[in-house]
């Protein structure tokens, strides 16, 4: 739901950058409003949670075996996690420094 | 760590579910179905399954970054004045796979959202007729929502 709600923002931002300068800044502003900003912050808290549901139904439906044993749906859940940390700090990289 | 219903309910068990509610029975004399491998592949309900489970890892792995940086960060000045800048972003974003990221960043969300919301209909709000109905609203907003995106970004 939240998720949809952001692709329509990003989707904002594009169409804005598509028409120029002026446009683009008009929409950054609009992302500083205190409204805006409150929904940013609902968006990333049901972000944070399906993140984490999901990495955890992903360990239920995909088993990983090594040899003859099953990998503990604890350690496939870390794994992901790890992953998403990994994932994360790069595309942050991409987006402010690169 | 608590134990959520979904630990009780094996995924088994959900799937039967959905099936006894989305599938019709066959008749027990009907001959056993015959698919070619490509029909099989173009079936709409697969295909609408995996684009809910890549937009599933889309809105789990990328998006809180997304939405932490372009959302947050910023409005709080936490980034480098010119992080944001139209100069820059407009020559990020120009660069075919950054377009290749975005149409994804934007589109599979709305896949995985079409399919989660139209379950919703039918499973949580207990909607069970209006099937077809349903099943163009959500994948037509999807797909509106993806081809804007290409168009958006093609003209940029």
């Amino acid at each position: 739901m939240f998720a949809a709600v952001f692709s329509v923002i990003l989707l904002l931002l594009l169409s804005a950058l598509s028409q120029g300068k002026e446009a683009y800044e008009g929409f950054l502003r609009w992302l500083q409003l205190p409204a805006v900003v409150a929904l940013s912050s609902i968006i990333l808290l049901a972000m944070l949670y399906h993140a984490g549901t999901w990495f955890r139904l992903t360990a239920h439906i995909q088993v990983i075996r090594v040899g003859k044993n099953d990998v503990p749906r604890g350690a496939v859940v870390a794994a992901l996690l790890g992953i998403w940390i990994v994932v994360s700090a790069i595309v942050a990289y991409l987006y402010v420094w690169f | 760590m608590d134990r959520s219903p979904i630990d009780e309910l094996s995924l088994g068990d959900i799937l039967e579910e959905s099936d006894a509610r989305e599938v019709k029975r066959r008749p027990p004399n009907a001959r056993p179905r015959r698919e070619s491998r490509m029909r099989q592949l173009l079936r709409p309900e697969p295909m609408f399954w995996g684009l809910f489970s890549a937009g599933g890892f889309v809105a789990a792995l990328l998006l809180p970054i997304t939405v932490g940086i372009l959302g947050i960060a910023f409005a709080a000045g936490w980034l480098p004045v010119e992080a944001l800048s139209y100069e820059r972003v407009v020559d990020l974003v120009r660069h075919p796979l950054a377009k290749l990221y975005l149409l994804a960043l934007v589109s599979l969300p709305l896949f995985h959202w079409a399919h989660r919301f139209r379950y919703i209909v039918h499973h949580q709000l207990g909607v069970h007729g209006l099937r077809r109905l349903v099943a163009v609203a959500c994948y037509g907003t999807a797909i509106a929502g993806a081809a804007l995106a290409a168009l958006v970004l093609f003209r940029i």
